[in-house]
Order: C-alpha cells, then structure tokens, then sequence
C-alpha cells in the first residue's frame, strides 16, 4: 500500500463561452464559505466576493456591442507566489501536496501588504465586522470558520471540502481521492458547467486536458506567476479583451 | 512666566513667554486631539472609516508614513556623518535631528498600528516572521531603530537643567553618551536595510509592473534608490526644520556653514540619485516593463498620470535641486537653500506618492478601470494628528531642551 | 534600612527581567492574540449531524430539484441535484439562496383584517360573509400564480361551488399553454424581448441545449440575453411585428433591412426553429411551422386553461383572492384595481407584507418555500407532464396556513392540502404511465415498479410521464394579448426608456454580491444611456441626474455604455415609457 498521498496540483479550466454570467458561483461561493452579506454602504470596491465575475465587452457601440463573462477567483499562482512572498508572518503559504494557496486568517495582520501584491485583485479585506440578519447564524456552514473585521480573505478552492473528501476516502480506507470526490462549490453550482476542476498533475484528467487545449489561456500569464486557472474560448475578441494587457490609449 | 516653567528652561535659552507658548501648543493640541478621534473611529469601528477599499488597499497613511520615515532619515544620517565620519559642524543640529527622527518615526508606528485591521497582532511579524518579505524585515528594523531614537533621545531629555540634578540621570546620561557612536553605527546599519526594503515593498511587486524592478541578487533597485534618495533629504529636511524653527522662534539657531554643510551633503548625494534614477527608468521602460507582457507607456496614459509626472520626479524636483545645492555660490544664500531644500523634500514625497498612490489606481487586469482615491477626514484626521504630535513633541523639545547647542552664542 | 531610588531603580530592573522569565507576560500576549481570534459578536456556526435531504424548487415554475445539505436538519447550503430531468442538475442564484427568503424582512405573521389583527376563525366567517353578499353580477375571483397545481385544482373546485366564480391568473404565466419547446432539437430561437439566458426556463436545461440553437434577441434594451445572443436585433418597442414581417418578406426573398436578413438566413439555414414573447412571436411560428414538430412546440398531457386576469371584465369582482408566492413578481396593483368592483374585498394570501398585502383587507400570512409539503407541477415549457414535490426542510411559524388548505377550511372540508396531493400522488399510480426518477442515486424505474411513490417522492423523486399523448399537428390558438401601447417620444419626454434585466422581486442578503458587492448586476438606482445621448442631455459619466417619465421621477446614478440605443436610457425594473433626464 502506498505510503505517501500523490501530490495534486488543483486547477481550473472555464469555459468563458459558456458563461453567462449569472453569478450561481458567486452566491455558491458565499454560501459554502461563510461570507456575509455587507452592510448597505457597502461598494464593488468594499465587498467580499472570492469568486467574482466581471463583464467584458468587445469594445463595440450599438449595436454590435456584445458581451462576455470572466469568473475571476484566486488564480493559485505556482511559481514566485506573490501574495506568499510578501506576508510578513507568514499567513499564506503555498501547500506542496495540493498547490492551494492557502490563507490563515487568524494570522493575518490585517496589513493589506498580500492585496497591493495580487495582480488578479482576488483578495479581500473584511472592512466591517461580518453581520448576519438576526437568525441567518443557523445557516452557516459548519466546516468553514466565519472571519473576524480586519484580516484578508480569498478563495481557498473550498479547502473545507477537500478534508471532508479525505475524511470520507480515509473511512473507505483509500489515501487519494476519486476525480469528482472534491469539487469547488462554485463548479458545483455552474448551471453552464463552465468550470472544471481537478487535478491539473493527472494527465488523464479533463481538466488537464482542457488545459492543453488551443484555446487555452490564462490571464496576465507573462507576469510568470503560473496561475492554475485557465481560461478558454473561441471567439478571438474574448481572448484579446481577457488575456492581454489592454492594447488602448487609456482613458483620455 | 511660571517660575517652574522657567526653570526647565536650559539656562542660557530665551523662550516666549509661558502663556504665548500656550497659545502656540492650543491649535495643535486640538489638532492632535481631533487626530486621536479620528484615529479612535477606525480602531473603535473598523477601516471601513476610510476610503481605503479592496483595490486601494494603501492610501493616504502608508504614503505619509513612507515619506515621513524618508525625511526623518536625516537622524540616522546626520549621526553617521557626525559620530562615524566626525563631521563635527553637525554637532549643532544632531539633537535637533534626533527628536525629529523620534517623532517622525513614532508618528509613523502609531499610524501604522491604526492602519492594520488587527493592532493586537502586531506582534506575530516577530513570532512568526517571513524571512522574504519586506515588510518583515521593515517591521523588525524600524522597531529597533524606533528603539535605537528613542535611547538617543534620552540623554537629550536628561540633560534638561533640572532634570540633570538628579545625580544618577546624570550619570546614566553620561554612560549612555558614551555608547553614542556605536549607537549611530547601529542606526545607521538598521537605516539603511529597512530604507531600502521600503523601496523593496514595491520593488519586487510582480504583479504591478509598474512598481516591480529588477535589482542586486533579491534586492531590486528601487531598494537602493530608496536609501539614497532618503540619504539626501535627510539633510534637506534637517535645514528645512531648522530654518522652520528659527524663524518661528526668532532666533538664529546655527551658525550658517550649517546649513551649508547640509546642502551640500544633500545635493552631493542627491545628483548621483537622479542619475541611477534615470538609467533605473529607462532600464524599466525598455526591458523590465515589456517582459512582463507591458509597455511601459501605457501606464502614463492614464489621466491624471501622465508622463509629466516622471519628468516633475526626475527633472523638476530631483536635477534642479541637486544642480543649486551644488553651486557654492547659491548655497551662501538662506533663499536658495531652503528654497532647494524644500524642493528636495517634495521629490521624496512625490517619488513615495507615485509608487504607493500611482501604482495602486493603474489597472492590472485588462478589463479594469483606473481608480481613484481620495482620504476621508478620519483619514486625515489621523494624519494631522500625527504633525499634530510631531509639532507638540518638538515644541516642548525646544523649549526645555538644548537642541542647538550654538544657539547660546547666537543670541 | 534606608530604601534610596537607587534601590526602587533596582527593584523596578530585576521585576521587569524576572517577570520576562515567568509565564505571565507571554501568556496575556497569547491571550490578547486570542482575543482577536475569537472576536467577540463573529457567531460560530453550530456543529451538529450533518444530513442531505432533498425537496424541489417552487421559487419559480421551472421546479428545479433541490440537494440540501443540513446540519441539525437545518439547510445551510442548496445545490442542484445531478441527473434531474426538469433542472438538469443546476440551480440559479435565487435558488441557491432559497433558504435564505426567511432574512428577508418584511414577513407576514399575524393575520390581518382591516389592518387589526384576527383570530383565523374571525377571517374565515369575513371572507365567507364577503362571498355571501356578492350580488348576481359580482364575482368570486382566484388570482392563482401557478396554475396546474393541485392547490389549482382546489380552488377550481371552491369556486365551481359558487355561482359566479373566476379561476384566473397574471398575465403571461402560461405564455405556451398547454405545449411545451422541444429545445432538445430545436436549432434557432427568436426571441421578443423574453430573457432566454437569464431566468427562461431552467437554467440548466437551456444552457444544456445552448450550444447547438442560434439566438436571435429581438428587443430595443442591451439586456443580459441581447449581449450574449448570437444576433442582437435592436426592434423599438412596437415595431416587434413589422420586424416579423421583415424576417418573413426575407425569408421569401423579399428585401428587408440587416438585422431581418440575417435573421431569415439563420431561420432557413438552421433546422427547426421557434420564436417566442408575444404576438410577433405567434407570426412567425405561424410561418414557420413550429407547432407540433420536433424541435418546435410539442403538446403534452396536462394542461390547465386559466383565464388570464387582463380578460376579466373591468368592474366585475367582488371579491378578489391573491395568492403571492415566495418569490412572486409584483403584481401591477392599478391593473387590479381596475377589476374590483365598489366595495370589493381583497384578501392576499401571501407571506410577505410589502407586496399585495398592503393593498388587502384580509391578509393570511402563508408559509415559505421550503416551511411546508408544496408541489412542483409541470415547468412552463416542459414537453412531458411531470409532478415532484416539495418537501418541507424547516420549521414553519406558528399562525400560517397554506392557501389551499385556507380554502379547504372555507368549504368545511375535513381534508388537507397534503391530503389532496397524496391523491394526485394516488392517482399517477392507477394511471401507471411515466417513470420515477429518485434524487438520492439518480435513477429511473417504471411507475407500475414502485410501491410507495408517496414515500419515494417524500425522499427526492419526480414523475416523468411517457412523451407524446395526443395527436400531432394541434394549433394553438394565439394569445390575445393586451398590446401595451408603444411609447412614443415627444418634445417633453425626448428619450425612451427601456427596461433593462430586472433585478428579483425580493433579494435574499447574499443577492448583495451581484448587485452591490460587485458591478456584476446594475443596480435599480442606476441608469445607462448612451454616451453621445448622455452628452447631449448635458450629463457627465457618473453623474447623478433625475429621470421624469409621465407617471414617475426617480433619481438615479448615471453610467455611460455605447452598447445602449442612441437616444434612450435603460434602467433596471422600470416599465418602458418617454422619459426626460436632467443632470442635478
């Protein structure tokens, strides 16, 4: 029997052409993951959403503008982590058997040093105390501890879910997990199933296939962080409005 | 005048009147108080006091409190050239330089523990640090040297006339005075290493290749760029406050070939820091910047950001100054050097502006926006409070302490 | 002994050194970390036995199933369930949220009447009183948002009772009557302004058949769907049938503006095709023959006809029961109020107090989705009947009743809503037709192979019916749709505003994550327009400015986007009309 788990590297391929940007991964995401709902003056630049989707257009007017849809989360960058680099107590590290970047919360300073570094802006910091509405308390999810004001928080693939698949494998006496035994909420929730995930080591998964597909991308990838999300589509505009760092003047 | 408060006065000083001082100290007071309580909003209620959100995750305090740690180098450096390279015309403003290094760095820790989210952590950097962060290696050194002014600083306040009746103050003063060199040595090595990583901080941001530079081995350049640039205006800012006080106070302070000196060692230092700067730019624009997937034009497309800003760091503010500090003949004149001195002061603080404000509002993403920030008023609140204090600090400092020794035959 | 300061000095030193050597100082430091660790007012979430229970979603008709993960048996988060045929797997962001419409607010606890509170027994023999005094020409009406359900079937049976008694229903809940679309096959859909990829159907069932059915959105709004669709046809709002006819003149090769070309290219290039939303939509189905083929319109068994409350005579009710649901729209209340006759009584059968009830003089608070046994009939656009039901996964409040079973205790009858679905239950037995399809291991068996269906349905299961049970070539008859009148600009009113994607009628406190947290969804206090039309009309990107329509003013924060039509403003959950706008 084999005594050492096989080290995953957890990825992600979505499909951007398949997304219609609904935002079941977004709420999925909240839901799993005990993120409050903010107080009212809360802003697109104050709230906490781990997984958040952004509109792109084709930079057409009317009436040729259309639309598509990047679901953006912690990238889970491989290589010079830059949010792990920069911590000065060490509240994110990188773990070597799965390749999630993981963040500790009860750790963290709350100094803000991991957002300035994260290109992706997949970082978030608690500005209030979290606020549920009287009773909403039940809802939690028992398995993910509720953040406390003042510390940062992002996306950790559900790391939640990954113990309780092992803890089921364990109880069937198996180390390593079956593909589909641990999958992210918010892949879960996708009703395009646009995302896939699982582990980019196994050649024969489909998200590893998928990554080695033409149409493959990933965003800001010659910054050389290696990010483990990948992006895919067809239509050449999406490529460009995504992948690359834009081409126009600026906002004179 | 109260009778007590003349006689914490140093004997020789002529000082304004006790109710004229109080007069002075009142705005301030309430200024540091109206700080206090903007300060006390954010540790009471959250940061959500502040304009800062998750994509302007630094504003308006960690900008000051870098250009305030870049001005109040001059204690570091003004010891070293005093005690290490026995300048000793610089014997006149060293006190001086202390307790302006003190406050500064004091109002920047306290800035910094309201700008955290957590506070009561503060020491987990030291429990657990991260050997390759910057900020690990900042947070260690400016506690130390925080630690290294504030021992300099006690001997100034113990030598105040009644305290040094106290037989062992004096003693402990004249041990610890002793230990000055190897303390100058020490703050000046603390100095220099977390100068630099404050530059590091943004220098080795791979994901913001608008701040992100190569370097020496794990330091990028603008590590160095930093020491340099907080080298030469440690000086400025200590002939600028010198200048300051004696014009408030009525009184000429130091001999001129002080401030001289001063100019000079700035604008010594201050050429060579515009010169790297330059080649550190260009380096950038042509190979760092488009290695990373972006030219470096694009981010000066970005209104208000234009390139006028680089040419206004480089040119305007940096060549100009060091070009009078270097010509003899402007220097003998009061105008010209504070004049430069000033625009030294202002280089530092638009060079920390374009790497912690700039940096921050260019997109990153292709589908962003450029941003904008502006400070609340707990924001600036706290930031006034802390001048606030620097000024409070300073004034009883002047008032009860020798800070120029050759102010006594000056007057 | 003489204690001198030296000695003080001393003593002060060596405590500080010998207290560094104790526990003490290091202890409080670990305290004051774990302190902020367990930060006072941050709930811990309660541990307990963790469970997966299933029930069906009946937040909209298209009955999705529901995986519910609970601890202590209270649902902390939904999921779809893998495999099941009406939601195919997956959950929209309302229904993933659904056990959250109890934080909503704004709940209905006490029974009102006349805006006192009253025992049930009080509201009863009022509204029984109210139905007594209705005179020849004066009507009992049931405003029912789901027709097709058992609790349908109940109140079609009180008022067959009564002599004048009208079962009806909001405009546009039965938009295919009694057919459903075969998306399956379908190759091209020509929508009139219906949000096909945002809230059509199940989410999952169509994003399923996206890939292989071209989209032409036919509407004047940059809604959601128009920004995805294969062909954006931007049609002012009442040239929707001109436009049909240009696709039709097209499509005989006759010549016709860009949009209407490509359109009638894709219709005759792609196999079967379907159009939907409206009048325009009956035109061109007509032309392309898409009832009662594969890849069109396909009839099924079941099919409740309900009069549609814009055919009720003006004037003629007496006494108007709504029923609202969880997640019901707002129901236009001046449409209503056209229909009361004087003395109308209004009772609103409803959980929530800020919608119909505010208008009622009888309210009876009824449960929430997932707070009683509820039923998911046949989804809108389904080709097979199917049943599932929607068991209850929380503790309802005291003082709610049902709907139906308010009914049920109108006519003194000794049963109960549960009573009646387990013969709907009974009666898919005898019929014996159709499959069981259980949630729990995802698969099917014969209806004549299973024993208990009640028990099975009760864990997570759906009754599909055999496709296909009446004859091809059925017609619909068109829908006689009240045509809302086109608005038109005039020199006060010189922009059109459209309606952009509505937000949902009540937002559950995560919904903050698309509409506030994140620029995903526009907010209601948003508007876009056009950058040149904003331009002209005097206003900044960003600005805020004050819309005046004929019937409203709104102040709004205005966002510039060249995907909106020149010379209109588009906001979310406004009706379309001439507007002005002014910068403040």
């Amino acid at each position: 029997m084999a005594t050492k788990t096989k080290t995953a590297r957890y990825g992600m391929s979505i499909d951007l052409d398949r997304c219609t940007g609904c935002g079941a991964c977004m709420v999925a995401c909240a839901v799993e993951n005990n993120v409050p709902p903010l107080p009212a003056q809360a802003t697109p630049r104050t709230g906490i959403t781990w997984m958040r989707v952004y509109e792109i257009s084709n930079g057409q007017a009317f009436p040729d503008s259309r639309a598509a849809f990047v679901p953006i989360l912690c990238q889970q960058c491989g290589k010079e982590t830059p949010c792990v680099a920069v911590c000065p107590q060490e509240a994110v590290q990188v773990d070597p058997a799965t390749g999630i970047v993981d963040q500790m919360p009860q750790r963290c300073l709350g100094c803000r040093y991991c957002m300035t570094a994260c290109p992706y802006h997949a970082r978030y910091f608690n500005w209030w105390d979290p606020r549920w509405p009287p009773g909403m308390e039940t809802t939690l999810n028992p398995d993910v501890a509720p953040r406390m004001r003042g510390v940062v928080e992002k996306c950790n693939f559900c790391h939640a879910r990954l113990h309780s698949a092992r803890e089921r494998a364990a109880a069937e006496g198996r180390r390593d997990l079956k593909p589909g035994e641990y999958v992210p909420a918010c892949a879960e929730a996708c009703p395009a199933k646009a995302i896939v995930f699982g582990d980019l080591n196994d050649p024969a998964s489909e998200v590893s296939q998928l990554a080695r597909d033409a149409t493959s991308f990933r965003i800001l990838e010659r910054l050389g962080t290696e990010p483990k999300i990948y992006y895919r589509t067809a239509r050449p505009w999406v490529r460009e409005a995504a992948a690359q760092p834009r081409k126009e003047p600026g906002n004179a | 005048m109260l009778s007590i408060d003349t006689q914490l006065m140093p004997r020789t000083a002529q000082r304004a009147t006790t109710r004229r001082f109080l007069l002075w100290l009142l705005p301030w007071s309430a200024l540091l108080i109206f700080g206090l309580y903007g300060a006390g909003l954010c540790l009471v209620e959250g940061l959500n006091q502040t304009n800062m959100d998750n994509r302007f995750a630094f504003g308006l305090w960690i900008f000051l409190d870098l250009t305030v740690i870049a001005l109040g180098a001059g204690a570091f450096f003004t010891g070293f050239l005093l005690y290490i390279l026995k300048k000793s015309e610089l014997k006149a403003v060293i006190n001086s330089a202390v307790v302006i290094g003190f406050v500064c760095y004091s109002g920047a820790v306290a800035a910094l523990l309201v700008d955290v989210g957590q506070p009561l952590r503060f020491w987990f950097t030291f429990w657990h640090p991260n050997v390759h962060s910057m900020l690990t290696e900042v947070t260690f050194c400016i506690t130390c040297y925080l630690t290294v002014l504030f021992i300099e600083y006690v001997p100034i306040i113990l030598k105040n006339r009644k305290l040094r009746q106290i037989p062992s103050f004096l003693v402990f003063e004249f041990e610890l005075h002793k230990l000055m060199p190897v303390l100058a040595g020490v703050g000046t090595f603390l100095s220099f290493f977390h100068q630099g990583s404050l530059g590091g901080l943004y220098g080795v941001l791979r994901g913001r290749p608008f701040a992100f530079r190569e370097g020496l081995a794990i330091w990028p350049s603008t590590f160095f760029l930093f020491i340099l640039s907080a080298a030469a205006a440690g000086p400025a800012f200590i002939l600028l406050t010198t200048w300051v006080v004696s014009k408030i106070s009525g009184k000429q302070l130091v001999r001129p070939e002080v401030p001289r000196l001063l100019g000079r060692i700035s604008g010594i230092l201050l050429l060579p820091y515009v010169l790297l700067k330059s080649i550190d730019t260009l380096v950038w624009i042509n190979s760092t910047s488009p290695a990373r997937g972006f030219a470096a034009q694009q981010f000066y497309a970005w209104k208000p950001f234009g390139a006028w800003l680089l040419f206004a760091e480089i040119a305007v503010f940096g060549l100009f100054p060091a070009l009078i500090l270097l010509r003899r003949s402007l220097r003998q004149r009061t105008g010209w050097l504070v004049f430069a001195s000033i625009l030294v002061c202002l280089e530092i603080a638009l060079n920390r502006f374009v790497l912690t404000i700039q940096t921050l509002a260019l997109p990153t993403l292709p589908f962003d926006q450029f941003l904008s920030y502006f400070p609340s008023w707990q924001e600036t609140a706290t930031f006034l409070g802390v001048v606030a204090y620097g000024v409070v600090t300073y004034s009883l400092s002047f008032r009860y302490l020798t800070l120029f020794p050759q102010e006594k035959d000056l007057s | 002994m003489e204690f001198t300061r030296r000695d003080l000095l001393k003593f002060t030193g060596g405590s500080a050194a010998g207290l560094m050597l104790t526990p003490a100082p290091w202890g409080l430091l670990r305290d004051s970390a774990l302190v902020s660790e367990t930060w006072p007012g941050v709930p811990r979430p309660a541990g307990g036995e963790i469970s997966i229970r299933y029930t069906t979603c009946t937040l909209c008709p298209a009955g999705c199933g529901v995986r519910a993960r609970c601890v202590n048996n209270q649902p902390v988060s939904l999921a779809g369930v893998p495999g099941q045929p009406t939601g195919a797997g997956a959950l929209c962001p309302i229904g993933l949220l659904g056990h959250h419409f109890r934080f909503c607010g704004n709940r209905a606890h006490a029974r009102l009447a006349n805006g006192r509170v009253a025992s049930l027994e009080s509201a009863l023999a009022g509204v029984s009183a109210a139905i007594r005094s209705c005179g020849p020409r004066e009507s009992v009406a049931i405003l029912d948002p789901q027709p097709g359900r058992v609790a349908s079937l109940i109140y079609r049976r009180f008022l067959a009772g009564l002599p004048n008694g009208i079962h009806c229903t909001p405009s546009g809940s039965q938009p295919f009557g009694p057919f459903g679309i075969d998306l399956e096959n379908t190759r091209a859909v020509v929508s009139f302004g219906v949000p096909v990829l945002d809230g059509w159907l199940s989410p999952g069932r169509v994003l399923a058949n996206r890939g292989h059915f071209q989209l032409i959105q036919v509407e004047a709004a940059y809604s959601r769907t128009a920004s995805l669709a294969d062909l954006w046809a931007p049609v002012l709002p009442g040239n929707e049938r001109d436009f049909a006819d240009a696709v039709i003149r097209a499509m005989h090769g006759g010549a016709a503006d860009p949009s209407a070309a490509k359109t009638a290219a894709i219709l005759l290039r792609n196999g079967p095709a379907i159009a939907i939303g409206g009048p325009a939509a009956d035109k061109l189905n007509a032309e392309l023959g898409s009832f009662g083929r594969s890849g069109g319109f396909l009839p099924r068994r079941d099919y409740m006809a309900v009069t549609d409350i814009a055919q009720v005579p003006d004037g003629a009710v007496r006494v108007l029961f709504i029923e609202e649901r969880t997640n019901s729209q707002d129901i236009a209340w001046d449409d209503l109020r056209r229909k009361l006759g004087p003395d109308a009584v209004v009772v609103a059968l409803t959980p929530w107090l800020d919608g119909i009830a505010r208008h009622a003089d009888y309210v009876i608070p009824a449960p929430m989705y997932l707070e009683s046994l509820d039923e998911a009939p046949t989804p809108d656009g389904s080709t097979v009947a199917s049943f599932s039901l929607s068991p209850a996964l929380l503790a309802a409040p005291a003082n709610l009743i049902s709907p139906a079973d308010f009914f049920l205790r109108v006519q003194h009858s000794n049963s109960t809503y549960s009573d009646v679905i387990k013969g709907r239950v009974a009666a898919i037995k005898k019929d014996g037709g159709g499959v069981i399809h259980t949630y729990a291991d995802g698969k099917s068996a014969a209806v004549r192979d299973v024993a208990d269906i009640w028990k099975n349905m009760l864990a997570g299961a759906i009754w599909m019916d055999t496709a296909g049970a009446r004859p091809m070539g059925t017609r619909r008859t068109a829908e006689s749709q009240a045509a809302r009148p086109a608005p038109t600009p005039t020199t006060e009113f010189p922009l059109l505003l459209l309606a952009a994607d509505s937000p949902p009628a009540r937002g559950t406190p995560l919904m903050s994550k698309l509409y506030r947290e994140s620029g995903l969804r526009q907010s209601t206090g948003a508007a876009a327009i056009n950058p040149k039309t904003g331009r002209d009309q005097g206003l900044q990107d960003g600005c805020r400015a004050t819309i005046k329509t004929p019937d409203a003013t709104v102040t709004v924060q205005v966002v510039f986007d060249p995907a909106v039509m020149p010379g209109a403003v588009q906001m979310a959950g406004q009706a379309c009309s001439a507007a002005s706008i002014r910068r403040i």
